[in-house]
């Protein structure tokens, strides 16, 4: 057994030895490629990063840069490859992929590769004017400050894309029900389509922003934009997106990391309550990155803290059950006491030990998180270093690590060739979240003593400098961590290209997709929780976050639609 | 370990954890009434015309006494905040109105909770007093474009004379 009892897994292996070994699965190969270019956008993006390190610690290289006509550029480049193009493409192979094993159902091809080739080229437009400096306008791309037209399309197309992606995935879902009346929908299957759900009701505002707003007036159709409408578009979507980069690492932790670790998922009707709850109110709470802005009554800004606290809860159950998990599974290897247990671990497995320390830093950056929602704790921290330190042991390590340990079972699934070296990889996770704490530790003391993020400050004139001097210590320790992130990011690329690059071993056990088993083996009995019963109705949950969508930005949106106040463009770098 | 008990344990946490949120919550909304928090209440949604603010308040930017009360305005542009020096007199309310005029800008005045998103149209006002006679010197905290990292801000504390 493979899986939950109750799915009908995909547990064909692929035959290996002739031909390019995608037989029994075609749609490895379309995986693959989404894995791929994700993570290369990713090493272009990351190699930027200890740059900006340089430059928190007051080193400015900026000035012998060949390639890089600005800080500013530099940062555009890496928000944007980072954080919407790498996350975009892995994910939308992972959960695209694993649902389709989990039933055992191959998807359309046609309509994968057409997704995959969309977001490329999608990618690829936008990457043109970046390269030149003519879309410096940093991966939040405000405007006034207005990019060339073809960055704003070719963002576009990459989050039409993964919608086409996303929809695809929910039709797969959706024929098996029908295919399969009665049955409840395997927990990774589950998570993946709540995940893709949620996608839909959270990208509205993005799409909104860039079709209806951004591309004719960057055309020059269109005169001006209003620029307080155009934020809260951006980040109608710019909060709940980040749901859609930490869930897909949630289901690797609740669902796959138990088989990893020898174990088993320990509750699993709660693993759905809390992909429900994530579909739910991820959305109506992106006030929270407002709240310094005039122009929001005071009390919507109120309602969404709410909202925003209420979201940690599914994140905090999260924890609980992974933590169970795991102390599950360490027991069931030999593990004793309260905290000895631990130790039974395998942590000489990268896989495992990447997505362990991945959920510790979301310890930390969970918490953060929460500490941010506050209205009060923002105005002390809102547009300082905090902020970067905050999401850099959030999307930068929970989410980044966590697909790092994935390719390392995942890539060699999907190629049939072995992962290079385990112990660069081992090596490379341990690099990446120290370097990463550091990090955090750095900007989050930089930012309680005020200094701005966003800001190349190396190269600020004396008398900022002297205003800076003050945060020495923190930035030294931002410096330090570029450089230990820079060590970790050569390790994991080294041991991801030379798997890629690898041969491809003949007549090899194919690596399988560690569906786990659950503790409680529902279902045996004909049973099925109650919960389980109820949340099985995804569309009508879905409905409902529309729903709360509306009365949440509802209001405000109409008003700011109706009384617009547009604003000319400019080109300001 | 029994699934049954580990979810039942899990269900208590999830109380716990509401509980938490939920006392959190109450706790920031007590924190801000108690005036933590400049700006809350005083931030209105008036549209000041960015194309036309010599037809505005912004028009003299500085600090001015109105109906006994201190006022100062505050013009943020690329890559200048006008006046990029404020002087006023410690112990005293002052009410800041700050706006942008052509792209976004930010900022946070060092000593105080004030913290403002510049958006053009819109104006960021809120009341502080500062007791201790000295410089605070902030930078635009909001991406504005090449000159960013150099747009200032001083704000001098004096004592009255
Ligand atoms: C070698 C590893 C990395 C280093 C040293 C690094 C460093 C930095 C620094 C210093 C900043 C702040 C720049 C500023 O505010 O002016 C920054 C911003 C940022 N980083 Fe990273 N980073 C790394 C990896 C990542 C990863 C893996 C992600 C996401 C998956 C990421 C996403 C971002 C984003 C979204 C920003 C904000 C850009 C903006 O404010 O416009 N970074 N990074
Ligand atoms: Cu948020
Ligand atoms: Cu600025």
């Amino acid at each position: 057994m493979t899986s939950t009892p109750l799915g009908g897994p995909d547990t064909t292996p692929d035959v290996r030895g002739r031909g390019h070994g995608y037989a029994a699965h075609p749609h490895k190969k379309v995986t693959l490629y989404f894995l791929a270019t994700g993570l290369l956008a990713l090493l272009i993006g990351v190699l930027i990063g200890p740059l900006q390190a340089l430059n928190y610690a007051g080193v400015d290289v900026y000035s012998h840069l060949p390639f890089l006509k600005s800080y500013y550029q530099g940062l555009s480049l890496h928000g944007v490859l980072n954080a919407l193009v790498f996350t975009t493409f892995f994910i939308s192979g992972l959960l695209l992929y694993l649902p389709c094993r989990e039933l055992g159902v191959r998807p359309n091809l046609i309509v994968a590769w057409g997704a995959y080739w969309t977001m490329t080229v999608g990618t690829a437009l936008a990457a043109v004017p970046l390269l030149t400096n003519d879309a410096t306008v940093l991966y939040t791309f405000y405007p006034p400050l207005m990019g060339h037209p073809l960055f704003y399309i070719g963002a576009a197309m990459l989050v039409a894309a993964s919608l086409v992606v996303g929809i695809q995935t929910v039709t797969i879902w959706w024929g098996w029900k029908r295919r399969n009346p009665g049955r409840v929908t395997p927990i990774v299957t589950y998570m993946s389509v709540a995940t893709w759900m949620m996608w839909f009701v959270a990208s509205l505002g993005l799409v909104v922003e860039v079709l209806v707003f951004l591309i004719p007036w960057s055309l020059g159709i269109t005169k001006g934009v209003d620029p307080l409408l155009a934020r809260t578009l951006f980040w109608y979507t710019g909060h709940p997106i980040v749901y859609f980069w930490l869930l897909p690492a949630y289901v690797s932790w609740y669902a796959l990391v138990p088989r990893q670790m020898g174990g088993r998922i320990v509750s699993e009707p709660l693993a759905r309550l809390a992909f429900a709850l994530f579909l739910l109110i991820s959305t109506p709470v992106g006030f929270h990155h407002q709240y310094t802005d005039p122009g929001i009554p005071a009390l919507w800004k109120v309602v969404h803290m709410l909202l925003t606290f209420l979201v940690a809860v599914p994140s905090l159950l999260t924890a609980f059950s992974v933590a169970a998990s795991m102390e599950y599974a360490a027991r069931l290897r030999g593990g004793r006491g309260w905290i000895r247990w631990m130790g039974r671990l395998p942590w000489k497995d990268a896989i495992f030990t990447g997505q362990a320390l991945a959920m510790i830093s979301f310890i930390f950056g969970g918490a953060g998180g929460i500490a941010n929602a506050s209205m009060a704790i923002d105005a002390v921290v809102h547009n300082t270093a905090w902020i970067p330190g905050h999401f850099h042991i959030t999307v930068g390590t929970a989410t980044t690590l966590t697909f790092f340990a994935v390719s390392f079972w995942l890539l060699p699934h999907l190629t049939g060739k072995k992962l290079a070296s385990p112990r660069v990889a081992l090596w490379s996770v341990w690099f990446w979240f120290a370097g990463m704490m550091v990090f955090a530790l750095g900007m989050h003391w930089e930012g309680l003593l005020g200094i701005p993020r966003r800001a190349q400050i190396s190269a600020a004139g004396p008398e900022l400098q002297a205003v800076y001097h003050k945060a020495a210590v923190p930035m030294a320790l931002t410096g330090i961590s570029g450089m230990i992130l820079l060590v970790g990011a050569v390790l994991y690329f080294g041991v991801i290209f030379a798997t890629l690059l690898g041969r491809r071993e003949a007549g090899a056990q194919e690596v399988p997709v560690p569906f786990s088993e659950q503790v409680a083996a529902a279902g045996k009995d004909g049973r099925v929780h109650a919960m389980t019963r109820v949340l099985e109705n995804l569309w009508a949950l879905f409905f409902v976050a529309l729903a709360l969508v509306a009365v949440m930005y509802g209001p405000e949106l109409v008003a700011m639609l109706l009384n617009q106040h547009p604003v000319p463009g400019a080109r300001l770098w | 370990m029994r699934h049954d008990v580990i979810e039942r344990y899990e269900l208590g946490w999830m109380g716990v954890s509401v509980v938490l949120v939920v006392l959190l919550f109450v706790g920031v909304l007590a924190s801000m009434i108690s005036d933590t928090l400049p700006g809350v209440v005083e931030s209105r949604t008036r549209f000041v015309d960015p194309a036309h603010l010599e037809t505005t308040a912004y028009a003299k930017p500085g600090l001015h006494e109105e109906n006994g009360e201190l006022h100062a305005y505050v013009v943020a542009r690329a890559f200048t905040f006008t006046p990029s020096v404020l002087t006023i007199p410690a112990g005293r309310r002052v009410t800041f109105h700050f706006t942008a005029a052509d792209v976004l800008h930010g900022v946070q005045i060092e000593g105080s909770n004030i913290n403002f998103e510049l958006i053009p149209g819109h104006e960021g006002v809120a009341s502080a007093t500062f007791r201790t006679p000295g410089t605070y010197t902030s930078a635009c905290n909001e991406y504005c474009g090449a000159g960013h990292q150099n747009m200032a801000f001083k704000l001098i504390v004096e004592n009255a004379k």
